[in-house]
């Protein structure tokens, strides 16, 4: 027997829900340079900081979708401690309605439904990144995925980044949008220690508190230079 | 950053806090002894209830009688020794020792695997350990709720423990309820709260408040998640397809034991069961908590009970000559005497056999009744086995004793095991008037060093009979 299976070999029983966790993030070409840096060293902050959460490392499981000219999986739906923070580059444009497009079948697909005979996974988490204006046809996967929320099958909070975003845009998303009015490597990185907080603090509470991760009651209060978009 | 106390005193701590909770902002001192809270807002009864629990009538840390301080609680309490006037009011409480984490990282196997790849394997001890921080636990509940105190929060987060080393610290100390002074603000960490406390989540109901019966149902939910790696109520049965509700439901209004003896419905496949690896006392109390008193309060066990038999518990455990072993030990029970027709007739949960010895020996303990000094009655099953260098202290003697503060832990007595000859020996280190009663001869006394032979049907007196226990001394074949 190896040793990995003896600590592992256990009493049985146990099974904890699991609590997805998506980042939609934008890299197109206006997020080169600076900002997509401080966006990959957000992922891994976000990444060290869930790992030092016991009740994080229990429960989430995190997918990351990137957008430019077109939207891809960049890592699919994986256990917090097996997740390997992404390298980001930017360039190209802003295919926002790809990535909504893509963020509905993957939430088909990953998520594993409740029934009343079977434990499916909690409501999951978006977190949603942009600087600038959809540059495809986004209208239609934002009604839906709106649609979604409305039904409470999960909760999307929108950050916008810097002067090009159209707040309308993100609120035609989800009611709960974010502002970062300037886009600097300090406040991206003090917007993923917010997300951090915010899954944290989710990864307890979802466990028995009803109506949790109704999100905006839920989420800690953003840092300074991000305000709530109401 | 400068603190003043109450009384005056500065103590220097640093400028940045380590961590922030709901009512205040913690900092570590400079010595590195410390942990200062101060608190954000500052309730009218705050200082008065503060005061109550720095003083001889509540800490737990001081002896209640002459109020001086006790080393012996405080390696179990991070409790506030001194409130703290200025910049605001705050208190300081002993500093957790290093190496002890939240007790979450220890329960379950991912984040085991997490502590395992950063720490190294051994950094989550054996499951004799775990005993031992249960064990520890209840003393830790016992001691808080004999002087009136609930702590209305024992969870996973406020206990802080090392199993690799044993230690285990209760944390979050100022919000426990003191009688008649602040009423609870917490209903507790929903996992470990009472069944009527959970329902509160959907029902409020200003009637039902933390106290020390829903601490008993926390602490055993931790005893019972310590040694069996699982939660007792998250089983498989779904109560809403809502899952925060769901999980609501499942600690609340319709919580079910996973190991429910007749109701089933809730039950996880494939689950080596408390009945195999517990002792039938510590099963009994298991039952009482989860069956019984889960939603009748006043039939929970209380933190004595759980104390007195996890203590007991640790008698019974036999190391497993697999050194991969998921367990490291287990008690012996009758469901380990399977296997007929094979080799070994005691086979550990890994399905390993004990091959070291041809005979254990198992000590029956009858206590002395009270009164009639010679007559001695079963102690409620009781029972020791016998392993190469295992200690009997003056509890095993006298059962009026138990470890604490001012009880003398020095072993008095002690087995061995020769391995060339195949015998068992009871050493005596330092009790007095140990006799040694063979139905085939007259009777020996066992002075201080001797040692003798352990043979099937001896008893053995440990000290006076008027309030000694009295061993009869099994030898199984093993």
């Amino acid at each position: 027997m190896n040793l990995d299976k003896n600590i592992n070999m256990d009493f049985g029983g146990g099974d904890v829900r699991r609590l997805p966790i998506y980042l939609l993030l934008d890299t197109s070409g206006s997020m080169a340079g600076a900002p997509i840096e401080a966006v990959n060293q957000g992922v891994t902050l976000l990444y060290n900081e869930l790992m030092n959460d016991p009740s994080a490392i229990e429960t989430c499981y995190i997918a990351v979708i990137t957008f430019s000219s077109d939207a891809k999986i960049t890592v699919p739906m994986t256990e917090l401690t097996k997740f390997t923070p992404p390298r980001l580059q930017a360039g190209g444009t802003t295919a926002l309605g790809d990535a909504l497009r893509l963020l509905n079948s993957s939430l088909d697909k990953d998520i594993r439904a409740n029934s009343p005979t079977q434990k499916g996974d909690y409501k999951p988490l978006v977190f949603l990144m942009t600087d600038g204006q959809p540059t495809d046809s986004w209208e239609r996967p934002a009604d839906e995925i709106k649609l979604r929320t409305k039904q409470k099958v999960a909760s999307i909070i929108a950050l916008g980044c810097g002067g090009g975003v159209d707040v309308n845009t993100l609120k035609r998303i989800t009611e709960i949008v974010l502002l970062m009015d300037t886009v600097t490597p300090d406040q991206i990185t003090q917007y993923f220690k917010w997300v951090s907080q915010s899954v944290s603090k989710a990864s307890v509470a979802v466990q028995a508190a009803p109506g949790a991760g109704e999100a905006r009651a839920d989420l800690p209060p953003p840092p300074s230079g991000i305000q709530v978009v109401l | 950053m400068i603190v003043t106390l109450a009384d005056g005193t500065q103590l220097e701590c640093e400028d940045d806090s380590f961590a922030e909770g709901g009512e205040g902002i913690l900092y570590f001192d400079k010595v590195g002894k410390y942990v200062m809270k101060l608190y954000k807002t500052v309730e009218p009864q705050r200082e008065a209830a503060l005061q109550k629990i720095i003083g001889t009538e509540y800490s737990v840390v001081l002896n209640g009688l002459t109020g001086t301080s006790e080393p012996y609680w405080d390696e179990l309490f991070a409790w506030p020794k001194a409130i703290i006037v200025k910049p605001q009011l705050g208190l300081t409480m002993l500093r957790a020792p290093q190496g002890t984490m939240e007790l979450k990282w220890f329960l379950g196997s991912k984040q085991r695997e997490v502590i395992a790849k950063k720490h190294g394997a051994d950094k989550l001890g054996k499951w004799s350990n775990y005993l031992t921080l249960a064990l520890k636990m209840a003393r830790v509940v016992r001691r808080m709720h004999f002087r009136g105190l609930c702590h209305s929060d024992l969870s996973f987060r406020n206990f802080l423990a090392d199993p690799s080393t044993e230690r285990l610290i209760l944390i979050d100390c100022d919000g426990l309820v003191v009688p008649g002074f602040l009423p609870p603000n917490v209903l507790g960490t929903p996992m470990c709260m009472a069944p009527e406390l959970a329902s509160q989540m959907i029902h409020p109901n200003p009637n039902v408040h933390p106290s020390t019966r829903t601490d008993l149902h926390a602490l055993s939910t931790l005893v019972y998640w310590l040694l069996l790696r699982r939660h007792p109520l998250l089983g498989p049965k779904v109560h809403s397809p809502e899952p925060s509700l769901d999980e609501a439901l499942s600690l609340g209004e319709k919580a079910l034991f996973i190991e429910h003896p007749t109701d089933t419905s809730n039950h996880p496949p494939n689950l080596l069961s408390y009945t195999e690896v517990l002792t039938p006392a510590v099963q009994r109390l298991v039952q009482r908590a989860f069956v019984d008193g889960l939603h009748d309060p006043s039939k929970r066990p209380s933190a004595a009970d759980w104390e007195r038999f996890l203590l007991r518990m640790q008698d019974a455990l036999v190391t497993c000559e697999n050194p991969k072993c998921f367990l490291g030990s287990f008690v012996l029970n009758p469901a380990n005497f399977v296997n007929p027709g094979q080799k070994s007739k005691i086979v550990c949960h890994c399905g390993t056999p004990l091959t070291k010895f041809q005979t254990l020996p198992i000590f029956h303990f009858y206590q002395p009744k009270r009164g009639q000094t010679g007559h001695f009655q079963n102690d409620q099953g009781y029972i020791m086995v016998g392993q190469p260098e295992r200690n009997l202290y003056i509890w095993h003697a006298d059962p009026a004793q138990a470890p604490g503060p001012g009880i003398d832990h020095q072993p008095k007595a002690t087995l061995k095991f020769d391995y060339r000859h195949n015998k068992w020996y009871f050493q005596n280190l330092g009790l007095p008037d140990v006799q040694l009663l063979d139905p085939a001869r007259l009777p020996r006394n066992v002075k201080l060093q001797d040692q003798v032979e352990l043979t099937d049907g001896v008893r053995l007196l440990l000290g006076p009979p008027d309030h000694c226990r009295l061993a009869y001394v099994e030898m199984v074949r093993v």
